[in-house]
């Protein structure tokens, strides 16, 4: 051991209690996850997606990508996947709006 | 490139792909994650690209050097200069101006005024953490505690981005021996990394950013025109939010280096469950702490120069671990009001007096820390002292606390009395999960959050430091 450390900073909190799951081909297991998680936040997401490129300077390629995602959007809203997003973001914006009394009456909502 | 946003999530992910597929090669590996580190930081500014490069050389070179040394005298010299450089490249960065400006009015109450060459630096970012990083290497190497290691390993070590622009300082001797080999992934840490990330993502995105835009930035931006209730309840949120953004990065680093196979140490415990000052700094931004201890404090003779000689070493060791924050007089009246509490308590503890009950205790260090959040947000000390006259105004109104900011607060303080280990015990459960179930959970934990965050991302508080 390089130094004396105490056990809080020994630890990693990577490093959990007990044997650890070896073998199972953790790395596929790993980029399957991601994976998943990835394109489902593509499809369910897509919004974020298409705002994010529309943010981007204005430039042949970031047209075309705008006009991509933008039809990507379209497509996912047509099929309602979008929806689950835009309805937690409306519960968001009402209790965000919620107030105790007149308090901060200019805050963004 | 901020972690959560898209621009880095994308990164990560071409990053994720490209390393792991060259793992048949451990060099590869290091040498794509040494590229990709520098593609992260270049994305800030690409000419501090080349000054992380000289700081790894500076380092790389001087323990070379020291540790092939025959004698104790050259090792001595060379890891003197070594440290100098260091804090060379630190002071100019980060002190140059405040000095200068300091200097210029002594020289004017004197009667010298004079213009002073100010140079109006840009501080780069992460500059704090990577010379601390290059220090404690150098250090380590003279002391015998760790071997001079070959020149990709000392520039990943101080390049790797997870952990690149605001910690946790990951030390030569926690990182150096796992760059040994390419590191293998289990299902333990992978569940766990996922969960701090998402849980980051969570902490800072929805409250830190909710509380920093509609209660704390406004309220410390004018403390006069707010009222005392509004002032004391900006100050607790101030340290909700200061906790959920530092530590929602330090949990994502430590989730990212982790999907890449390294660990990295933890860097908070639950900080304001703390029972003294002394106790908080053990769960407060652990790497540093321990950093200051080791380096610094045990350097000054730690507790083993008497009662005199230890709160010194208490006093100036908060002191620098103030200034290292950032040159403002603030962050030194932060530090020396750390210090001169935890030399009250040393004294405390040696004059046997009795400790006060649990839960006071931790109420009184929650307030203490708070008071020091005060100091350590405001633009100035005279901002600080309007700001605490303000509360002390007893105009008790709500101006500004919303339901929702008074539920985020609570959560932020709630996080700190749930089981020390319940993030632990989730990973073990999700660690059983298929691979599609457990990307289905961490896609809609995405979703929500990035539903209720706030519109845009501001930077994490530690990036000025």
């Amino acid at each position: 051991m390089a130094r004396e450390m105490k056990d809080q900073e020994l630890q990693s909190p990577v490093d959990l209690p007990g044997a650890p799951i070896e073998g199972h081909r953790p790395l596929a297991w790993t980029a399957a996850t991601i994976a998943v998680a990835a394109f489902l936040l593509l499809c369910a997401n897509a919004g974020t997606l298409a705002a994010w490129v529309d943010e981007k300077p204005v430039t042949e390629t970031q047209q075309q990508a705008s006009a991509l995602a933008g039809e990507w959007k379209a497509t996912m809203d047509r099929y309602g996947i979008t929806a689950p997003r835009e309805a937690l973001h409306g519960w968001w914006k009402q209790l965000q709006s919620l107030r105790f009394g007149d308090e901060a009456p200019d805050a963004t909502q | 490139m901020l972690f959560p946003t898209l621009d880095f999530g994308l990164f990560f992910l071409m990053a994720f792909a490209l390393v792991w597929a060259v793992s048949g090669s451990n060099e590869w590996r290091k040498i794509l994650l040494l590229l990709a580190s520098w593609v992260f930081y270049g994305a800030w500014d690409w000419r501090f690209v080349a000054l992380l490069i000289a700081s790894a050389l500076i380092n790389w070179g001087s323990a070379q050097i020291i540790y092939r040394a025959d004698t104790r005298g050259t090792q001595k010299l060379v890891v003197t200069i070594g440290v100098i450089a260091n804090l060379g490249i630190l002071g100019f960065f980060k002190y140059y101006d405040f000095f200068l400006e300091e200097l210029g009015g002594l020289l004017a109450i004197w009667g010298f005024a004079r213009d002073l060459p100010l140079l109006q630096i840009v501080l780069p970012v992460g500059v704090s953490f990577f010379t601390f990083q290059g220090m404690s290497y150098l250090i380590d190497v003279y002391r015998g505690r760790l071997r001079a290691e070959s020149l990709l390993d000392i520039t990943l070590l101080m390049s790797f981005f997870p952990h690149l622009v605001a910690g946790p300082i990951v030390r030569g001797a926690d990182l150096l021996p796992q760059f040994k080999a390419t590191p293998k992934l289990n299902r333990d840490m992978v569940a766990m990394a996922l969960l701090l990330i998402v849980w980051g993502l969570f902490k800072k995105a929805v409250v830190a950013s909710e509380l920093s835009v509609n209660l704390v930035d406004p309220v410390f931006f004018d403390p006069s025109a707010h009222t005392s209730l509004d002032l004391l309840l900006a100050a607790y949120g101030y340290a909700v939010q200061i906790y959920c953004d530092f530590s929602a990065y330090s949990d994502m680093a430590i989730g990212i280096a982790a999907l890449f196979g390294y660990r990295f140490p933890r860097n908070f415990n639950q900080p304001y469950r703390a029972r003294s000052l002394q106790d908080f700094w053990r769960r407060w931004h652990i790497s540093l702490s321990s950093w200051l201890r080791d380096y610094l404090y045990i350097g000054l003779g730690g507790n083993r120069s008497g009662t005199f000689g230890q709160n010194r070493n208490i006093l100036l060791t908060m002191l620098l671990g103030g200034f290292w924050h950032g040159a403002k007089w603030t962050f030194l009246i932060w530090g020396a009001l750390h210090g001169i509490v935890q030399v009250i308590e040393t004294l405390w503890r040696k004059a046997k007096l009795p400790g006060l009950p649990k839960p006071l205790a931790i109420l009184v260090t929650f307030h203490i820390v708070t008071l020091g959040w005060i100091f350590f947000r405001a633009e100035s000390f005279d901002a600080a002292i309007v700001y605490l006259n303000g509360i002390g105004a007893g105009d008790w109104q709500n101006g500004m606390t919303t339901p929702l900011l008074a539920g985020l607060m609570v959560l932020g303080m709630a996080f700190h009395f749930t089981p020390p280990d319940l993030t632990q015990r989730i990973a073990l459960r999700l660690r059983l999960l298929h691979a599609p179930w457990f990307g289905l959970l961490v896609a809609a934990a995405i979703l929500l959050i990035d539903a209720m965050r706030y519109e845009g991302v501001a930077p994490f508080i530690y990036y000025q430091f």
